[in-house]
């Protein structure tokens, strides 16, 4: 467990203000805008290639601006160095100084600014007795495992007391239960610290319980920006909604229809009505086709049959300890719900699933963005 | 304790040498190309159509257009040059890539000693060749040289191997063939290593026989290095001047005049410079096309960083 | 190999051992001979060991023939050579691995300097000549260092740009995050991790240097003349001292040895862009 450092005052905010970044015709980051706040962990999330490395790196300096300008605190940085930004970086791979002991590489950035011998010294001992790498310090970074490796990231990021911190996925090197462990000492470390962090990584888990507000991308573009929960909750799209969560959420394709008792969902031998609360989150909206989503951990499920649920026939049941899920076939697709105890389906069963209502979102087939 | 530390390059920009710093870098080489490669380049052009004497301050130079290349298109030696070099490029590439073919294929069996065997290998490549020259010069010695008593133990009369016209570049060959096979060798044998061995598992499980797996699997997957090596070995041997002058300066008579020996008689005994740079300049022709080739093959992974 | 024969293995390992010992024959010879008396190389049957050592052709050599002076021009030479053209390279080198100039010119300065390292010497060397006899450069030391150095670039801009993609970028981004400039990054960074291929450049540099002829033949008179073309001269049309010859033989192929000895990992990459010798 890391011990507490001390509190910094020198948090600043960041801002991308319609930031993009090309390589000849391909876009990378697409018209980015985003403020952070200062002292918040904001997580960039989005699969591989969806640009949230290279703004990071936009951010560090470490690539060029194509259009758009960022800020840190108040100053635009578009012009300037890395080492002109006051920030500090924690790699994937943690880029230790492979020819330098342990003690030199956390103190690197401390000697470049010429501070004086003993402060270095005491600076270095401090921070590694924060990160528990004490005695380490005469090592070099062969020598020692990759979860210590991390931590003399960790630490050489934070010896300087920068303003921003950025971090490119630094736990996806880590053995999995080392990860979870580490995350949360991320999280606490983070708020102790109070300075603004910028998070990357893929993994949304990771994400979900690290993040202050998550930011999503896709395709070098902003998707979504808020809390975790708002995130999970009110997906903007459908990208976001099925990008969150594990098991992702369940998408069938319906067809909206107004009748008389109200609204009424029909397609995939299924009907369902949709009760009033739905009236008002649609508006006046018209028949039209629709994309259902709903998450597995939002369905009842039920052994006989239940009037305006969702019919299907088991296809597999998952069994994994703590959870158990079951892969329903609901005309020609799969639809993954979370069984609850008590019911012991096997592989043919028909069953009847009944999404929460207030848990349930409808998205337009094209666009794919939320419709309530 | 919080110590506040001054950091006077919060607000600066890059300085100009450092966002310039890519030209900078390029800088130095480019000057020497343009100093050692480039003017000398123009000035050999300049020569060739020209006819230069050495003064005893300088030289004198007068335009003669294209005079000395039609004198190289109508001297017999030229063109006699031009053949021996031909000839002396493909039987020494020849020889040099299949030696050091079989020698690699032989040393990936399963050979003891085979690293120690390798280092050997190596030895004659880095070797002076003037060394290598000196060495043959005296193996090829008409009294006690080692090939003619070894020729004389099974009754053979001794053999005039530098002096005598129909054999001296033949024996010169034999010293690059020596020489340069190691060389071969090494990047055969490296390619060999560095096949995968799927293709070598499937078709032995379907029951190929080992020159078809040879002719079938090994080949063409050996292709591009194969190519890669025997362009490098025409250029090279097209190259040739070193052992030829050390061994008999280009003799006997003229029997072992290679372009190269030619320019350089040429140009520094008869001290023609205009001749020796048209020969030169159209040596180069030649020369430029298989370089091309080759530079091309060999840069075909490479890939410019990142932005 | 599974199923081969006893006899076939063995076959193999005596034609291999076979094939070395032939290779090796010639060097063995040369460095035999070098330590014959007058009287004994003239022997016949050529003795396979010398019987009789003696040191009295090093002696003429080195006192007589002040070979120790050829030897010194060529070490001189190849230094002069090695540092210069390792320096210019390798900053060539790093601009060409880590930055990107516009318009592909990367490719095309790369292309442009394998190129001409693929070009022989004879076609420059003639106004080269003029040039230095101008300058005042012909026969000297420096003159040939830098002809020399020149000719090496590629190959030193060849080797230094494969050791710099080895080194991972993001360790040179951390530098950079931390405070370093650019050129801080190449001094405290990156030539620190390629230092053993630093080395092994500078050693092979050296090498084509020390046995580099024809530039040497002629822009070398009496002051800066190179160990080899002094060993080429023992070759006169006269009576030709063999013993002189092959111990003047041995004495430049030594240093090379012992120094490719130490290089000797980096080698085949080396030789890839055109090996080190003529």
């Amino acid at each position: 467990m890391m011990r507490v450092p001390e509190r910094t005052g020198r948090s600043a905010p960041v801002a991308f203000e319609d930031v993009s970044k090309r390589f000849g015709a391909v876009s990378a980051v697409a018209n980015l805008t985003l403020a952070v706040e200062n002292g918040e962990l904001l997580v960039l999330l989005g699969p591989s290639g969806c640009g949230k490395t290279t703004s990071l790196r936009m951010l560090a300096g470490l690539e060029r601006i194509t259009s758009g300008q960022i800020r840190i605190g108040d100053r635009v940085v578009n012009e300037l160095p890395p080492r002109s930004r006051d920030i500090a970086m924690v790699f994937q791979s943690y880029a230790l100084y492979a020819h330098l002991s342990v003690f030199e590489n956390l103190a690197y950035p401390l000697r470049v600014r010429k501070m004086k011998k003993a402060e270095i010294e005491r600076r270095v001992k401090e921070v590694a007795a924060v990160v528990q790498i004490g005695e380490l310090l005469g090592r070099k970074p062969r020598e020692i495992s990759g979860g210590q490796r991390q931590r003399v990231a960790l630490g050489r990021a934070i010896i300087r007391r920068p303003s921003v911190f950025l971090m490119d996925e630094p736990l996806s090197n880590l053995d999995a239960k080392l990860r979870l462990h580490t995350r949360g000492e991320l999280k606490r470390f983070q708020r102790d610290l109070a300075t603004t962090t910028i998070y990357v990584t893929h993994d949304q888990a990771e994400a979900m319980t690290l993040a202050d507000r998550v930011a999503i991308m896709n395709h070098g573009m902003l998707q979504q920006v808020g809390p975790p929960k708002e995130v999970y909750r009110s997906p903007a799209n459908m990208f976001v909604a099925g990008f969150l969560g594990s098991p992702p959420m369940n998408f069938l394709r319906l067809e909206l229809g107004r009748e008389e008792g109200g609204l009424s969902l029909t397609g995939l031998g299924v009907r369902m009505a949709l009760d009033n609360t739905w009236n008002g989150r649609l508006g006046a909206a018209a028949a039209r086709a629709v994309v259902l989503g709903f998450r597995p951990e939002d369905v009842v499920v039920a052994a006989r049959p239940v009037p305006g649920a969702i019919e299907g026939e088991v296809y597999l049941v998952e069994d994994l300890g703590n959870d158990r899920y079951v892969d329903v076939r609901v005309g020609g697709q799969l639809v993954v719900t979370r069984l609850a105890a008590g019911l012991e389906p096997s592989i043919g069963d028909r069953l009847w699933l009944t999404p929460d209502a207030n848990r349930a979102h409808l998205f337009d087939p094209l666009t794919e963005d939320h419709l309530a | 304790m919080e110590v506040e530390v001054i950091d006077p390059r919060r607000a600066a920009r890059a300085p100009w040498w450092e966002r310039n710093l890519a030209w900078l870098l390029v800088t130095p080489t480019a000057v020497m190309f343009v100093l050692f490669g480039f003017i000398p380049s123009i000035t050999a052009v300049l020569y060739a159509f020209s006819r230069v004497r050495l003064t005893r301050d300088g030289i004198t130079r007068e335009l003669t257009g294209l005079q000395n290349f039609r004198r190289a298109f109508e001297e017999p030696l030229v063109a006699d040059a031009a053949w021996i070099t031909v000839k002396w490029v493909a039987a020494v590439t020849v020889a040099e890539v299949v030696l050091g073919f079989l020698l690699a294929l032989l040393l990936t069996q399963n050979i003891r000693w085979r690293g120690f065997l390798t280092t050997l290998l190596i030895v004659p490549i880095i070797m002076p060749p003037v060394s290598v020259a000196v060495a043959w010069f005296f193996m090829y010695e008409p009294n006690f040289g080692v090939f003619n008593y070894l020729l004389g133990l099974i009754g053979i009369d001794p053999v005039l191997w530098l002096s005598d016209v129909d054999i001296a570049l033949y024996a010169m060959m034999a010293v690059d063939i020596w020489q340069a096979t190691p060389f071969t060798f090494l990047l055969l044998y490296a390619g060999l290593l560095a096949l995968p061995h799927d293709p070598y598992e499937a078709a032995s499980i379907d029951g190929a026989s080992p020159w078809r797996i040879f002719r079938t699997v090994t080949l063409p997957l050996l292709g591009p290095v194969l190519m890669v090596v025997v362009l490098l070995r025409v250029i090279d041997a097209a190259r040739i001047f070193d052992k030829i002058y050390i061994m008999t300066r280009g003799g006997p008579g003229t029997s072992a005049y290679t372009v190269t020996m030619k320019i350089y008689i040429e140009g520094f005994r008869q001290l023609d410079f205009g001749y020796a740079s048209a020969l030169s300049f159209l040596f180069q022709i030649v020369l430029v096309v298989l370089a091309t080739l080759y530079v091309k093959r060999v840069l075909v992974d490479y890939s410019a960083p990142r932005d | 190999m599974v199923g081969e024969s006893v006899v076939g293995r063995m076959l193999k390992q005596a034609v291999a051992v076979a094939a070395v010992v032939l290779v090796l024959l010639p060097i063995y010879w040369m460095v035999n001979m070098s330590f014959k008396g007058r009287a004994e190389f003239a022997a016949l049957p050529p003795t396979l060991l010398v019987q009789r050592p003696t040191l009295e052709n090093y002696r003429d050599l080195i006192v007589t023939q002040r070979f120790d002076r050829f030897g010194l021009n060529s070490l001189v030479v190849a230094l002069i050579a090695a540092s210069i053209a390792v320096t210019i390279g390798t900053l060539a080198a790093y601009g060409l691995s880590r930055f990107r100039l516009p318009r592909n010119l990367n490719y095309h300065l790369l292309f442009t300097i394998l190129t001409v390292r693929m070009f022989p010497p004879v076609v420059t060397v003639i106004p080269l000549f003029v040039y230095y006899r101008d300058l005042g450069l012909l026969d000297s030391q420096l003159g040939l260092g830098l002809v020399h150095s020149f000719s090496e670039i590629p190959l030193v801009v060849w080797m230094m740009i494969g050791f710099f993609r080895d080194i991972p970028r993001d360790m040179e981004e951390a530098a950079l995050v931390d405070g370093d400039h650019r050129l801080a990054v190449l001094r405290k960074i990156a030539i620190p991790l390629a230092a053993p291929g630093l080395a092994a450049t500078f050693i092979l540099v050296f090498i084509s240097s020390w046995n580099e002829f024809l530039l040497a033949l002629i822009l070398t008179e009496t002051r800066a003349q190179t160990l080899p073309i002094a060993v080429a001269a023992q070759i006169t049309q006269f009576d030709v001292k063999y013993g002189n010859l092959m111990a003047a033989g041995v004495l430049a192929t030594l240093p090379v040895l012992v120094l490719a000895m130490l290089a000797q990992r980096h080698l085949t990459r080396g030789l890839t862009v055109g090996g080190v010798t003529g």
